[in-house]
């Protein structure tokens, strides 16, 4: 394998403070036992210990080990450890410290348990019948649930909007728990989402109100959803997935590929709760596709960081049934992402249009868009060659880099499209792609 | 129905809000296309309530449409200068943004100030991708202001105004630099600082005329700010006004008159202070038998300043006073005395700390080569041998410099002013220095401060293989050494970074 770039490198850091911290010990002095293969690099980092941190990449993945309690991942000493082999001061070395050797055997063990894990399971024996048993339990728990919903939704709007900013969190978080029971984490979490709304200032009534009625909506299409699974399965899966159904993994791996050249727009890091993070990552592919990656990781565990925004990956990937989340499977090569093609406002909206048509609970959605930040009043927003505009999120930051980087032109800006408006996610410059 | 038409919307939010056990939207006065969706809804009235909004909320969220914009933000300038590559681009952002991870508060703007001259002298501008954050970095640290908007060049100038909070940074709409009358009647405070500066150097009579003429309508603080510019204008209507500054209604103006007086040697401040110190000070023989063997200085300071003290700046305690007025007097004072032999006389125990003190001020005030190189070689002023021995020429600063960071490893000077010695040090170092620096940071770590500077100039200006010996050396030192050391690593591996990104021209 070629040694990477420095960028590279430094892209794969969780936060720019770990880049800082790693450059600073890539230059220090206290490494010993350093080494690399075409596949792996490894080296020991002197901690404030006795014993020195053991560090070992695994750089097919890229993967990361380190003895080192930093719950940053990947750690400032995996990362400058890479950054020592990426500027060529790691030696070749073909043995492998035992350390070393025994993690990555480990990593091959269960990769290799992992490819086979879907050939055991398509051959060996399959309990339809307790499988439909239980989906089948499922779905009676989660109809009731939504009917309960339904009830607290119409009481809500029975009784009026205007005491709830007194009610606080527990009326949400209430109902939310309520669904949760049911086995809904989609409506749950949504309902979570509303409890800060009659709380977020003015015109609170017409946020709060719209959210609520898209919730009454998904509970009809739900109820629906027999005659959806022969009508209009994509949309099933849509109301599946915005419920929370579950959707196994290996189910989607084994639909058939998209196969193409996929760039990585943009990577966005969330904590959902005081124990989760997620990671989601916008992938483009060369053939028109988007698709979304989305990964979970508990706090302090590593989220995935094999997607590297301004590489593009030649790959497979597989949807998910509502044709917009995706998993990566087999990778092959890797390389400079593929400049996007931007749109016009006009088309953006289009764009957004066309999905609310088939997901009207969608609330984000990623644009290419030519554009430059303007002034609409006191407000930003992103013109256009003819001047036509995306209205800003309210409240967020002002764009300040995309006036830097524009210098007044427009130029391909990946926009999120958001119920309250659009926010920048990347910038695309001569040079790659710039992170907003 | 009634006759006019309503907005769907605001009806709903409306009776959503009350309640509709309490008030009912009326689909009949909407329009199309919500009115005949709505008023087909079966069920009660807050299921039909929440189907239309469902409608009305999609209909708003698919139908949206673009808008108008108000002010565009304009174009940038076109610059000749090409920006400096992404990885310059990383470097400068993650040092602004580092945070906890720098060795210091002050490494950023180091670090920053270090790139951004480089990317100037290779005729390179600051990357577009790093320019918000160098703005709002140098909005914090003024020191590096200028360097950042040189080096951000006319994008960086043009993105500056376009932001409230940077706009202090690049003055819109204030008169160029030059010395036209403009930037002294247009200009900000700092501008005429600058201005007064310049001038003063070609045609001092135009630069005093300036500031007679608007002496009286200036502010105490503006007063007070250019005094200390007045100091080295020559003449004697300069001198005439610093001497009727002294009588100025605010403390700051009598203050800065008086110190920018003391440097004129000329002035009727030099010549009271001088009989000041024939009045205080005399010189007592001391005679062994019949035989002359010494001499020491007599110090009698009045218990109270008179009126010539006070109108001089000439208060406070006793050796307050003693140490202003030494300090006041040109070092010329001293010939009836000795000279600079005074240095070496034998002083009343009571004085000898605000003498040695006043004189020190004096000599570095007049840069007097030949009273420091008696001070420092003169026992009872080792541990001003540092501030001293800025006045020597290089060939004579090195070897006194090693001599007084190797005595701070055995308790003998001031940490502070050696490491401003340092600081002001030209480079390359030899490698003895170096150790002694090592081993003087490592022995006064008490007080780290000073030691970031001289740790900035060596990572600055030392030669690139310095490197691997710091990289070696930093591990066996202690912890608030090391973050010491680690600023010049820092310094010294960007440095090599910056030999393969912007190769100088």
């Amino acid at each position: 394998m070629s040694r990477w770039g420095v960028t590279k490198v430094e892209a794969l850091a969780p936060d720019a403070a770990s880049v800082t911290a790693a450059r600073k010990l890539a230059v220090a002095a206290g490494w010993s036992g350093e080494g690399c293969t075409a596949t792996a690099a490894w080296g020991l980092a002197k901690g404030s210990g006795k014993q020195a941190y053991r560090t070992v990449v695994d750089l097919t993945g890229p993967a990361y080990s380190c003895s080192c309690p930093s719950r940053k991942f990947p750690c400032k000493h995996a990362l400058g450890l890479l950054l020592r082999w990426a500027e060529g001061r790691v030696p070749d070395d073909e043995e492998l410290p035992e350390h070393a050797d025994q993690w990555l055997a480990a990593r091959r063990t269960r990769a290799e348990a992992r490819a086979e894990k879907p050939t055991r399971e398509r051959t060996g024996p399959v309990d339809t019948e307790a499988a439909a048993k239980r989906a089948a339990q499922r779905a009676e728990r989660v109809a009731s649930g939504m009917d309960e919903l339904d009830r607290w939704l119409t009481d809500q709007v029975r009784n009026g909007l205007a005491g709830l900013p007194a009610q606080g969190y527990p009326h949400w978080d209430a109902i939310a728990a309520r669904m949760v029971d049911a086995q809904a984490p989609g409506v749950a979490r949504r309902l979570r989402d509303l409890a800060g709304v009659p709380v977020s200032g003015p015109a609170w009534p017409e946020r709060l109100l719209a959210e609520l009625a898209l919730l009454r909506l998904l509970i009809a299409a739900h109820r629906q959803l027999p005659e959806l699974d022969s009508a209009d399965s994509t949309l099933a899966a849509v109301v599946r997935d915005r419920v929370g159904y579950p959707v196994a993994k290996d189910s989607v791996l084994a639909t058939d590929p998209v196969a193409d050249i996929w760039s990585v727009d943009a990577v966005r890091d969330e904590d959902l709760d005081p124990s989760l993070r997620s990671r989601t990552v916008w992938l483009r592919g060369r053939l028109g596709r988007a698709a979304v990656v989305v990964s979970f990781a508990a706090m302090g565990a590593p989220l995935d960081a094999t997607l590297i925004p301004g590489r593009a990956i030649d790959a497979d990937v597989h949807f998910y049934p509502n044709g917009n989340r995706a998993l990566v499977g087999a990778r092959r090569t890797e390389t400079a992402a593929v400049p996007p093609e931007p749109v016009d406002t006009a088309q953006a909206l289009d764009r957004v249009a066309f999905r609310l048509a088939a997901d009207p609970w969608c609330r984000s959605l990623p644009v290419w868009v030519d554009t430059v930040p303007a002034r609409r009043g006191q407000d930003w927003v992103y013109a256009d060659r003819s001047g036509a505009a995306l209205p800003a999120r309210p409240r967020a930051a002002a764009p300040w880099l995309g006036c830097a980087l524009s210098g007044g032109e427009p130029i391909p800006t990946l926009l999120e499209w958001g119920p309250l408006g659009w926010r920048p996610l990347a910038y695309w410059t001569p040079t790659g792609p710039v992170a907003a | 129905m009634s006759g006019q038409r309503r907005d769907p919307w605001e009806d709903l939010v409306g009776a959503a809000m009350q309640g509709t056990a309490r008030r009912e939207p009326d689909p009949t006065a909407w329009g199309p296309p919500l009115g005949g969706l709505a008023t087909s809804l079966r069920g009660d009235p807050a299921e039909r309530l929440l189907a239309a909004a469902a409608a009305a909320t999609t209909l708003h969220r698919a139908g949206a449409m673009p808008v108008s914009v108000t002010d565009s933000i304009g174009f940038a300038p076109v610059d000749e200068r090409q920006p400096a590559s992404p990885r310059i681009a990383s470097l400068l952002t993650a040092a602004a943004t580092g945070g906890r991870d720098q060795p210091d508060t002050q490494t950023p703007q180091v670090i920053v100030g270090l790139i951004v001259d480089r990317i100037t002298a290779a005729g390179r501008r600051i990357p577009d991708a790093a320019l918000p954050a160098m703005l709002t970095l140098a909005t914090r640290r003024p020191p590096i202001a200028g360097q950042v908007i040189a080096a951000a060049g006319a994008r960086g100038r043009w993105l500056a105004e376009l932001n409230p909070d940077w706009t202090t940074l690049v003055e819109p709409g204030r008169p160029p630099l030059d010395d036209s009358d403009e930037a002294w009647t247009h200009g900000t405070p700092a501008m005429r600082r600058v201005w007064l500066t310049q001038v003063a150097d070609a045609d001092p009579r135009r630069a005093l005329a300036a500031v007679e003429s608007d002496w009286r309508s200036m502010k105490a603080d503006e007063r007070a700010g250019l005094i200390p510019l007045l100091a080295v204008v020559p003449g004697e209507r300069t001198a005439d006004l610093l001497e009727r500054s002294l009588d100025d209604r605010a403390g700051a103006v009598r203050t800065a008159a008086a110190r920018a007086l003391a440097r004129r040697l000329d002035s009727p401040y030099a010549q009271r202070a001088r009989e000041r110190l024939h009045r205080w000070i005399s010189v007592r023989r001391t005679l062994t038998g019949r035989t002359l063997t010494g001499r020491t200085l007599r110090v009698a300071v009045p218990p109270q300043p008179d009126d010539v003290d006070r109108r001089d700046q000439i208060v406070g305690r006793v050796p307050l006073r003693l140490r202003t007025a030494v300090a006041a007097a040109p070092l010329a004072a001293w010939d009836e005395f000795g000279g600079s032999r005074v240095l070496t006389m034998g002083l009343p125990d009571e004085d000898k700390v605000a003498l040695h003190d006043g004189w020190i001020d004096r000599i570095l005030l007049e840069r007097d080569l030949d009273w420091a190189r008696v001070a420092i070689g003169s026992s009872p002023f080792a541990d001003a041998g540092a501030r001293l021995a800025a006045l020597l020429p290089p060939a004579e600063v090195m070897p006194l410099a090693l001599r007084v960071t190797r005595d701070l490893r055995r308790g003998i000077g001031d940490p502070v002013a050696t490491a401003r010695l340092l600081a002001g040090l030209q480079h390359p170092w030899p490698a003895d220095l170096i150790d002694a620096w090592l081993a003087a940071v490592t022995a006064t770590t008490a007080t780290p401060a000073p030691w970031f500077d001289v740790a900035s100039t060596v990572g600055l200006h030392q030669p690139l293989p310095l490197l691997p010996y710091l990289r070696d050396t930093h591990p066996i030192l202690p912890i608030p050494a090391q973050r010491v050391v680690e600023r010049a690593i820092t310094l010294l591996t960007i440095r090599e970074t910056l030999d393969e990104e912007l190769p100088a021209p």
